[in-house]
């Protein structure tokens, strides 16, 4: 049979949509694997609309209009944050969950898996089970304040996690450039993570968006009761089961001209196979009494199934299987409502099982956020932060920081000094992942404010270069005796030569040497003195993170011009002569 | 008495022992610039090359144009086809009005030159303080060299630095110094002046340890006698002090509260150790507090006897 042309289009539109996914997904992956010739604007907003780190920042937009909206920079701000989720989800609710098959770059990374391994699809019946307790214990998790457990379930922070923990090292293994080593269990976690979502869309396509995806799950309630859809229109539907074979998320019973819309993720693949163009975006008037006129379709249309210059017998006995297959799967009432007795009971039991599985999930995530933060506590020791545990600017304070960071390690790839990596605990176990500040490899530079310009879940507060520069996230100790210029006797001032604000100065001491003075007041933290040091094992200066980051003061406009000891010369340039 | 004979007898003997005693210092400057390739015919060559060239007022491009012809151009030091490696201060992610870094246009002007000559690639690099690229950046230093056609290489990376030995060196026998500036025939150092908080004052000297892989070696072994030691192992073809806009104080890197004069200067040697004497002078600093000075020209890097020494005093 030659496809209409309505289906030629179908394809187009399946290609279309391959290289549309195919563009965003490359803007995400150059932009976590090679920040310094990619630019940061497509990335920025790419992941400004990526959906659970837009919900984690339109919560906090959503309570700062709720409990500081009568400030109006404060309401103001919150509308900012909320903006990208609120759009995301009134778009999702009216024109059907299209984010997946477009926005998502591990939704694409699936689909490319599925397409390399050609497997033989066909409808698998949904896991609303399974699925209730992933999208529980998710909110669970992060309510719980274990967001960074929840992360493991989270696309972006998913994906983000393989770009920068794995993809980027082996580019930069390859182009043989230096970097920081990170350690082996985040690369292993990161990369098994990945393998396994890929490794199952290789064989069962989109299982992972419509099983354990907290995203895939929100956004198919919507696809539900989305007004415009995909919808296969029973009227001109051959039933001929080809968009089955190649549906990548598995959820279209083409036989029985069923497609669950809980679980389509919009990739468009049957819309370039079916050769009567019957999978429709659009309203569905035909299916507004769903199922009865459903039936009744069928039936008229087996009765003017002589039309169809295919052997006869064979498709009646097709149909009625199918129709069997049908009636039982209705009155099993596992997919679709019917008002048959059968129907509501099977109704009321499924969605038990669901809510009892909800239940659990909620009960696992809430038991899994506790006991994170049990052990955690066992470690807490008050007000000192552990070391190493600064938290970048902007995150306000660790413990906010642990409440809201997904680990998505946008900021990690993007750190133009390489200083942010994936905490080992430091910021408590629920937090893992979640990026400190490593003075060991680099400092945080004075004028930068890349992370705090990407952070895309809100977990990092916008801050103007002025606000980022007074942002005081830890405090330098001075051990004197550990100092070169008081231990050699040599010249040293490293740390002096390296300090943004002037805490660190040198100062004419007792030796005659310029000996290392500091004032904390002005210090904020930003780890230059702590990687310039260059006393080995111990160094003489180190920065620890503060828990509740402050506003450090502004140095004095007099702190590198001491009044000038009696007989010093003073550079005269004005006379057009020469010193010398 | 003296005879008239035998007064013109020591005034022989007395000029003689002077021209003996003198010998050691022009053999050695003939023998530095016998290691330097004879300057392309293009150029008139001057009868006696200067030892200094201070020029004053103008812009930074006239006076870079201004100190080379007493030189006879460029082309006394870059030969055609040669590789030149330029090594500016990119030390610090700070704008061109902090000159915590070497002034981006005099770069620029440099590298016109350098190419006017006849140079087949012109390098510029530094292994920055703060984070290579933004310093490159915030310099301007990279996009102005990149107007004017030269390479600009990046210097943070370990990779590209490669362990050399230095002969003679007191302290510093190893150093790990960047490729570019093994492989180039041609080494100009431009350091800009200015205050710093370590060592005192920076300027040609101690520009060359940012040619250096591991600094913190510098510091941990004793900084003055490494910086010292560091400009035994490649002495630059010519360095040329950006002493346009001097910072007296917060330096290297420069705050709101530094200190600054304009001396509107431009000073060229080929002698590191004279450039950073008259520079520190520049400074309004005595160069005798400055041990790394002293060192070098212990370890016969240059002199710091300026008076004897044929200094060029240019206006604009």
């Amino acid at each position: 049979m030659r496809p209409k042309a309505s289906a030629r289009g179908g394809n187009v539109l399946r290609r279309a949509r391959w290289v549309a996914a195919g563009i965003v997904f490359c803007v995400a992956t150059l932009g976590f694997l090679f920040p310094a010739l990619w630019a940061e604007m497509p990335i920025r907003v790419l992941a400004a609309w990526q959906f659970a780190p837009s919900g984690l920042r339109g919560l906090q937009g959503f309570w700062l209009v709720a409990f500081h909206g009568a400030v109006l920079s404060a309401g103001a701000a919150g509308i900012a944050l909320l903006v990208s989720f609120l759009a995301l989800l009134l778009l999702s609710a009216f024109f059907g969950r299209w984010y997946c098959a477009f926005l998502c770059p591990l939704g694409f990374l699936q689909d490319v898996a599925a397409w390399a391994g050609r497997k033989r699809r066909g409808y698998v019946k949904s896991n609303p089970i399974l699925r209730a307790s992933a999208l529980a214990c998710f909110i669970a998790l992060g309510v719980g304040g274990a967001l960074g457990l929840a992360s493991w379930l989270e696309p972006w922070s998913l994906a983000g996690r393989f770009f920068a923990y794995d993809v980027q090292p082996l580019a930069r293994l390859l182009l043989r450039a230096d970097s920081p080593l990170l350690p082996w269990g985040f690369i292993a976690a990161s990369g098994l993570a990945a393998a396994l979502i890929i490794g199952t869309a290789a064989f069962r396509g989109r299982w992972f968006c419509n099983s354990l995806c907290p995203a895939g799950s929100l956004l198919g309630l919507l696809n539900r009761k989305a007004p415009l859809r995909l919808r296969i229109d029973p009227g001109t539907c051959s039933s001929c089961g080809r968009c089955s074979s190649v549906c990548l998320a598995d959820c279209l019973d083409g036989k029985n001209r069923f497609l669950d819309a809980s679980r389509c993720v919009y990739c468009l693949e049957c819309v370039g196979v079916c050769p009567t163009g019957s999978v429709r975006y659009g309203r569905g008037i035909r299916e507004k009494r769903r199922g009865q006129d459903d039936r009744i379709s069928t039936i008229d249309r087996k009765k003017k199934g002589q039309d169809d210059g295919i052997s006869m017998i064979d498709r009646r006995e097709k149909r009625q299987d199918d129709r069997i297959t049908r009636i039982n799967r209705v009155e099993k009432g596992q997919d679709r409502a019917m008002v048959t007795r059968a129907g509501f009971l099977g109704l009321i039991g499924t969605n038990l099982k669901i809510a009892g599985s909800a239940a659990i999930g909620i009960f696992l995530g809430v038991g899994g956020a506790a006991a994170a933060r049990r052990i955690a506590g066992a470690q807490d020791s008050g007000d000192r932060t552990p070391p190493g545990a600064v938290s970048p600017p902007g995150s306000l304070s660790t413990h906010r920081f642990a409440e809201t960071c997904t680990a998505c390690g946008l900021c990690v790839a993007r750190c133009p000094s390489k200083i942010l990596r994936p905490s080992t605990g430091q910021f408590g176990l629920t937090a893992l992942f979640a990026p400190r500040l490593d003075y060991d490899v680099s400092y945080c530079q004075f004028s930068c404010t890349t992370c705090l310009d990407l952070c895309p879940s809100g977990a990092l507060v916008k801050l103007s270069p002025e606000e980022k520069q007074r942002t005081k996230i830890g405090d330098a100790t001075l051990v004197r005796d550990l100092c070169i210029v008081i231990k050699n006797g040599t010249k040293c001032g490293a740390c002096a030569e390296h300090c943004p604000t002037g805490a660190v100065r040198m100062v004419k001491g007792a030796s005659g040497l310029p000996e290392p003075v500091f004032s904390t007041s002005i210090c904020i933290g930003c780890g230059a003195c702590h990687h310039a040091c260059p006393v080995k094992p111990k160094k003489a200066i180190t920065v620890s993170g503060l828990a509740v980051h402050e506003v450090a003061e502004k140095p004095s406009e007099r702190l590198f011009d001491p009044p000038d000891p009696p007989g010093s010369p003073v550079p005269t340039h004005d006379s057009g002569l020469f010193p010398f | 008495m003296m005879t008239r004979r035998e007064f013109l007898k020591g005034c022989a003997a007395v000029g003689a022992s002077a021209l003996m005693l003198s010998l050691p210092g022009r053999m050695g400057r003939l023998w530095a610039q016998g290691q330097q390739p004879p300057p392309s015919q293009a150029y008139p060559l001057p009868a006696r090359w200067p030892d200094i060239v201070a020029v004053k007022g103008g812009g930074q491009a006239s006076r870079l144009d201004r100190a080379l012809r007493e030189f006879g151009g460029m082309g006394a030091f870059v030969r055609k086809g040669q590789t030149v490696a330029i090594k500016p201060n990119i030390g610090w992610s700070q704008e061109p009005i902090v000159a915590a870094n070497t002034n981006p246009e005099l770069v620029k002007r440099l590298v016109e030159h350098c190419l006017d000559a006849g140079a087949a690639k012109v390098w510029v690099f530094d292994h920055s303080c703060d984070n290579g690229p933004r310093s490159y950046r915030d310099s301007k230093i990279e996009a102005y060299a990149k107007s004017a056609g030269a390479i600009v290489v990046p210097g943070d990376s370990s990779s590209l630095y490669q362990a050399v030995s230095i002969p003679g060196a007191v302290t510093l026998k190893k150093v790990k110094v960047h490729e570019l500036a093994l492989q180039a025939d041609v080494f100009i150092n431009v350091p800009v002046l200015k205050d710093h908080s370590g060592a005192g004052m920076t300027c040609a000297m101690k520009n060359l340890m940012g040619a250096v892989w591991d600094r913190g070696e510098f510091h941990r072994l004793g900084l003055d006698q490494c910086i010292a030691d560091v400009c035994l192992w490649r002495k630059p073809t010519l360095n040329i002090v950006d002493a346009g806009k001097v910072m007296l104080s917060g330096g290297p890197r420069g705050y709101s509260s530094s200190r600054y004069a304009e001396p509107q200067m431009l000073i060229l040697s080929r002698d590191i150790v004279a450039v950073d004497t008259v520079s520190a002078m520049t400074l309004g600093r005595v160069p005798s507090d400055f041990g790394y000075i002293a060192m070098a020209e212990k370890s016969n890097l240059g002199t710091t006897k300026i008076a004897d020494l044929d200094i060029r005093r240019l206006g604009l």
